[in-house]
């Protein structure tokens, strides 16, 4: 697979190296080709997103004014900001890869932050 | 060139005096340290004149804050001490590189705004309450 700093060799199959072969430009090696590739991967490549379709109202009305970890339909931590409920979350789940959501207060959020020398 | 098109549909959240309220929140993506897109969701805030998220969040991504932290207003004229940052944002495909956006140090955010700046410049917003979605355009 050619010189390359952090070099790693593997074994592919002909129609991957005729593939590779396709895509390989000149001075390149078939390293770059596949770094560009992952590169690429990972530029595009969008994480599963844990939603929270499936959280009934009345779980979310619990944490209203926290942010809470979701995975695989559950609630699996909850805090005052994210780092607290994902800490709470690698903690009952070290593996899992949660998404973490802000819940509203119920009083509603006054949101519009602006420019300019605050009153106080 | 076509139309860049990306579209939310807003989410209702409990309230004590108004009962479920509708807001206009987007999953979008940002990059983190290791080139990798993580999910979070916003309150597309189109009175923000910046885009914020809490510090501990910037953290958990590895944005680094630049420079010292200074003080913004909140609606309510409150200010609120951050940290300037940039970073890319991913609005289910379309890229936004470079994004400026503000770090909230004490971490009292309800949650991340997507405000104006670099982002309402680039998108043309519209807020579609009685369709309950929110149509960014290109």
């Amino acid at each position: 697979m050619g010189k390359h700093p952090n070099h790693t060799s593997i074994t592919v199959s002909k129609d991957t190296v005729k593939e590779l072969k396709k895509t390989k430009r000149n001075g390149q090696s078939y390293s770059d080709v596949i770094a560009e590739m992952i590169a690429e991967k990972n530029r595009t490549e969008l994480p599963k997103v844990h939603s929270l379709d499936n959280i009934s109202m009345k779980e979310l009305a619990k944490h209203s004014g926290q942010y809470i970890a979701v995975y695989e339909d559950k609630i699996i931590g909850w805090g005052d900001h994210e780092g607290i409920a994902l800490e709470m979350a690698k903690k009952r789940m070290p593996t899992a890869d949660p998404c973490i959501y802000g819940i509203p207060p119920k009083e509603g959020i006054i949101a519009g932050l602006q420019f300019g020398e605050p009153n106080s | 060139m076509a139309n860049r098109i990306v579209e939310y549909t807003w989410r209702p959240f409990p309230t004590d005096h108004f009962g479920l309220r509708d807001y206009p929140v987007a999953g979008i993506f940002l990059k983190n340290a290791e080139g990798k897109w993580k999910f979070k969701q916003f309150l597309v805030d189109s009175a923000a004149d910046v885009t914020a998220i809490n510090k501990v969040a910037a953290e958990e991504l590895g944005i680094e804050p630049i420079g010292e932290a200074f003080s913004i207003n909140q609606a309510t004229k409150q200010g609120i001490n951050v940290y300037k940052a940039k970073v890319d944002i991913n609005f289910n495909g379309v890229i936004l590189e470079n994004v400026n956006i503000v770090l909230v140090i004490n971490n009292n955010l309800r949650m991340p705004l997507l405000g104006r700046l670099d982002v309402f410049d680039y998108f043309d917003v519209n807020l579609q309450a009685r369709n309950k979605k929110t149509v960014l355009t290109h």
